[in-house]
């Protein structure tokens, strides 16, 4: 019956199926909470096989699917339909034995709980940043409003941006060889060069470009679900979640009440106004407040959250004290500035280096 | 014909037939199970019910508990990867 699947793996004893059962108990004991012993033996034997690894993430991500349930507001529906069901096989057996009106009717209350936190996995080779402003290793910048969560995985051929939840907002770095991605429950944005934003609600993802274009599609595109979706600047998209985004659905049947109408899975592109766009971005508080700090720590400030980088030649120069409000994102005015009321001279070096240093 | 769904930002009709296509996918996924087993596996993720309230509420161990819950978890992830493949 397994003969296909038992050959493949012919080099380990041990049956997938085996291997299967194993991975579905660790999964319900780590939900439940392990000891350090036994998160000792699950690390050990998550370590020895790759195939056990693959099991696990395959029966978490099932686990993962009742955790969506409960994010997206669908465990009412589940449950009431369940128990639509099992009233109907009770009446069914009703009419077929008399005597089993003494039925156990448990089964038709269902009381509502809240979820408890699932916990969170670790997942290898990724940082997680949590300050509200960060230059990542490419030069692209992000800025998390209060309460987002970001982890950021790098690859030789793709820059990759995990959204765990909140808002965050991408300045990317133009690298053509390496497409830089945000993924976020299951949605998937693309960019090249831009800047866009990219919030994660319990229902649904929302993207709003405020620089450039970017393709919105689902990380796994299923037949229901179009080609990604190109959103310019200026625009927004909000693409619903799904519960079951990492598989394949067939294309939704047609109802009978909706006769010959054709459903069509695509998502409308929003156009908005540049008000809109920066109401929308409010929370990026653009304003830098400084006060009284040295002209080398606003620099490095800035520099943190630009492409642009202030250098500055001489340590005096540096020492300098600079108090005042600055849009944190236009280092060239703020150099311009400096400059003026200093009286220093600013030179720009190639595209994006300012250099600040005395007259001479 | 009324809405099925009222969330903050209505879905479109596709989003929501994906959406009714998915509960009937997990509800079918779990209707499967063997009775036991759906109990507590409804319990256990459907009403967040902890392995611990679930063994006092049953009078089972907690132990049998996370036997079932597993073996619905394998059943259930079976059947959708077996639904989702099919043409």
């Amino acid at each position: 019956m397994s003969m296909s699947r038992s050959t493949s793996y012919s080099t380990s004893p041990i049956s997938a199926s085996a291997i299967d059962k194993i991975a579905a108990d660790w999964v319900t004991r780590v939900d439940a909470g392990l000891t350090a012993e036994e998160q000792q033996i699950f690390q050990d034997w998550l370590a020895s096989d790759s195939r056990h690894a693959d099991a696990f993430d395959r029966f978490t991500e099932t686990w993962s699917v009742f955790d969506r349930v409960q994010e997206q507001g669908a465990t009412s529906a589940i449950l009431d339909e369940l128990a639509r069901r099992t009233r109907r096989r009770k009446v069914r057996r009703l009419q077929v034995v008399a005597a089993a009106a003494v039925l156990i009717c448990a089964g038709l209350f269902w009381v509502r709980f809240r979820a408890p936190d699932a916990a969170q996995l670790p997942i290898a080779g990724q940082m997680a940043f949590n300050d509200r402003v960060s230059r990542l290793p490419d030069g692209s910048v992000v800025e998390l409003k209060a309460g987002a969560e970001i982890a950021v995985h790098y690859e030789t051929d793709a820059r990759r941006v995990t959204l765990v939840k909140g808002e965050a907002f991408f300045r990317v770095a133009k690298d053509t060889a390496r497409p830089f991605y945000v993924e976020s429950h299951g949605i998937m944005v693309r960019a090249v060069g831009t800047a866009f934003s990219v919030q994660a609600r319990p229902t649904a993802i929302d993207v709003v470009v405020k620089e450039g274009a970017v393709d919105v599609g689902r990380a796994m595109a299923s037949s229901s679900d179009s080609d990604p979706i190109r959103v310019g600047a200026g625009q927004k998209i909000t693409m619903a979640l799904r519960l079951l985004p990492a598989m394949r659905l067939p294309a939704p049947a047609q109802t009978p009440e909706s006769g010959a109408e054709t459903i069509v899975a695509k998502p409308a592109v929003e156009n908005m106004t540049e008000t809109e766009v920066d109401a929308q971005l409010a929370w990026r508080e653009t304003l830098q407040e400084f006060n009284g700090i040295t002209l080398k720590e606003a620099a490095a400030m800035l520099n943190r959250q630009n492409f642009t980088q202030i250098i500055i030649r001489n340590p005096s120069v540096g020492r300098l004290r600079v108090t005042g409000y600055f849009r944190s994102d236009n280092p060239e005015a703020f150099v311009r500035i400096v400059a003026e009321s200093f009286n220093l001279k600013a030179e720009e070096q190639g595209d994006h280096t300012l250099l600040l240093r005395t007259h001479r | 014909m009324s809405l099925l769904f009222v969330i903050d930002d209505k879905p479109d009709a596709a989003d929501t037939a994906v959406r009714q296509q998915e509960i009937e996918m997990l509800v079918d996924a779990i209707d499967a199970l063997p009775a036991h087993c759906r109990e507590i596996f409804i319990l256990r993720k459907l009403q967040g019910v902890s392995q611990k309230d679930i063994a006092a509420r049953l009078g089972l161990s907690e132990q049998t508990v996370q036997v079932q819950a597993a073996r619905g978890l394998r059943r259930i992830s079976e059947e959708l990867r077996r639904r989702l493949k099919a043409p």
